[in-house]
């Protein structure tokens, strides 16, 4: 997993690319960190990422609960492939907008 | 070796079978590597003992580190190489590279590692989690257990086998998947990529049989 982080105010726009697995456990809290403190909007922009598998998605409902806990909203944005297909199926859609 | 192999493999001899050699530490392609040799086994060289080789005839094996399966893309590889040693599973690649996706994540994480998913449903839990995830990659009494993958072609279809060296657990029974930062869907991906999933060893080997799509 590859990650940029760019800061507006208390609005973020972020990219996640390559693979979202288990292999990027210990590196995810720093991503949350870097997207999600402080934020009120967050876009993360999902069209270069490959695969993500179970952990990943479960990595993922952190960005959601911190999101709630925080008042915040976050959008995904150009997710297709594998990525949506896995998304849909775990009912993301029910957690987040997609665009 | 194979003309043109690459210089980061090389092949030995385990009793009466060759087997090609690698260092999982270093190599950057393990699809390169899987593709290069033209043996039966795999064998990464930083991993620690019990190595299984091929027990039946064209049975397809690889051996590897917990700290290599986790550095790199063993799924994709393996999925990519068992389709060509067993072209009925072609039909079934993105399924098998799920379904094995799902199961080498169950055996580094909760088999060799011994992590609890469960551990990391909160943000302050998952920090805890990834921190000792780390510690334990990078700590030889960890890192270096195995993790056999292989694939046999039986009477019912292809089945691929992926077995841990940890302390073994209870399988739980069915369920439909479920948003959760517990992780806990490995399973339940599996079950809907193959025709049958079994337990063995104590619940350290798992066995997915895939459609054979020969009749």
């Amino acid at each position: 997993m590859q990650y940029t982080t760019k800061r507006d105010g208390s609005g973020v726009e972020a990219t996640i690319s390559g693979r979202l697995t288990f292999t990027d456990a210990p590196h995810f809290p720093q991503f949350l960190d870097q997207a999600m403190k402080d934020a009120s909007t967050c876009a993360i922009d999902l069209g270069d990422l490959q695969a993500i598998d179970s952990t990943g998605m479960s990595l993922f409902i952190h960005v959601y609960d911190l999101a709630r806990n925080n008042g915040a909203t976050v959008v995904l944005r150009n997710v297709h492939g594998q990525v949506r297909d896995s998304l849909r199926r775990a009912s993301f859609d029910e957690l987040f907008s997609f665009e | 070796m194979p003309m043109g192999a690459p210089a980061d493999i090389e092949v030995a001899w385990r009793g009466h079978l060759r087997v090609t050699v690698f260092d999982g530490g270093t190599v950057p392609d393990l699809g390169r590597i899987l593709a290069a040799g033209d043996t039966a086994a795999y064998v990464d060289s930083a991993c620690a003992g019990q190595d299984r080789l091929p027990a039946d005839a064209g049975e397809f094996v690889l051996v590897l580190s917990t700290a290599a399966a986790a550095r790199l893309d063993v799924a994709d590889a393996f999925a990519a190489a068992a389709g060509e040693r067993f072209p009925e599973l072609r039909d079934d690649q993105l399924r098998v590279h799920e379904a094995l996706q799902e199961a080498v994540a169950n055996a580094v994480m909760h088999g060799n590692l011994a992590l609890d998913g469960s551990l990391r449903a909160t943000l302050s839990d998952l920090r805890s989690y990834a921190a000792e995830m780390e510690r334990r990659l990078h700590d030889p009494a960890y890192a270096e257990r195995a993790v056999t993958i292989s694939a046999l072609r039986r009477k019912q279809g292809i089945a691929v086998r992926v077995e841990d060296s940890g302390n073994g657990f209870t399988p739980p029974p069915p369920h439909a998947f479920r948003l959760s930062a517990g992780g806990g869907n490995g399973l339940a991906i599996i079950r809907s990529c193959c025709r049958r999933v079994t337990f063995s060893r104590g619940g350290r080997r798992i066995t997915m049989l895939f459609r054979d799509s020969v009749a």
